[in-house]
């Protein structure tokens, strides 16, 4: 099992002092997804578990994700799972930058 | 408490090679989720992509968000640990307000108090979850 704890230590071992960010690339969440994360509804394994996968998202969006081959989907976009959830999300290739639309 | 008896079994010479479980409890057991392996509807991806194509979508850093859930994970990392605050600090030279104050706001903690700290939760068992 991927403990954020060993994860957390590697970022904390390798980040330079000054550096106050988690991710390297630039990741957004829509406003659903933090309404989602933030419902009372959810809870803390849940809401580590979708932590975790943003970590793998910044690491490697690829790797950690799958393609969504829906016709009418947009360019870049893809899926991954966390939990019993799964996150919808654009990658933008020429810049690396993560657009999560939606947690379901 | 499982069973064999109740579930159906594969056996090879007489040795149980594989045994059949409800989803529900394989999901207990391994911690995984099937259901969330399949890929999302057709109706979620459309509602993934109404939400990109929709120019009032606010979009929110993540950065935040993570630094957010990694507060509440010190929090609950060290409760899983079954350690108090007060001995989380003797752990790395600090005081119990200390750690509530990091434990409130932790990205105004020196990184180098953060890393001796998930140093300590991560040597320590965790408890497991009922």
């Amino acid at each position: 099992m991927w403990d954020w704890l060993d994860q957390l230590h590697d970022r904390l071992s390798r980040a330079p002092e000054s550096k106050r960010r988690w991710l390297h690339r630039a990741v957004r969440l829509s406003g659903p997804v933090v309404g989602w994360l933030h419902d009372p509804a959810r809870t803390e394994s849940q809401r580590l578990a979708f932590a975790e996968l943003l970590l793998q998202l910044d690491a490697d969006p690829i790797g950690n994700s799958s393609p969504i081959l829906q016709p009418n989907a947009l360019p870049g976009m893809r899926w991954a799972p966390f939990d019993a959830h799964k996150a919808i999300f654009v990658l933008d290739l020429a810049t690396g930058e993560i657009r999560v639309a939606l947690c379901v | 408490m499982f069973s064999l008896a109740h579930f159906p079994t594969v056996t090879d010479h007489g040795v149980i090679t594989h045994v059949m479980v409800p989803i529900g409890i394989y999901e207990k057991l391994t911690g995984e989720h099937p259901a969330a392996l399949k890929p999302p509807s057709a109706d979620d991806v459309n509602a993934a992509i109404a939400v990109l194509n929709d120019p009032r979508t606010a979009w929110h850093d993540a950065d935040a968000i993570l630094q957010q859930f990694v507060r509440e994970g010190i929090e609950q990392a060290r409760r899983r640990r079954d350690i108090t605050q007060a001995q989380l600090g003797a752990s790395v030279g600090l005081s119990q307000p200390q750690i509530s104050r990091i434990e409130k706001n932790p990205d105004a903690a020196p990184l180098g108090i953060l890393r001796r700290i998930a140093e300590v939760l991560s040597s320590a068992p965790a408890t497991p979850q009922p």
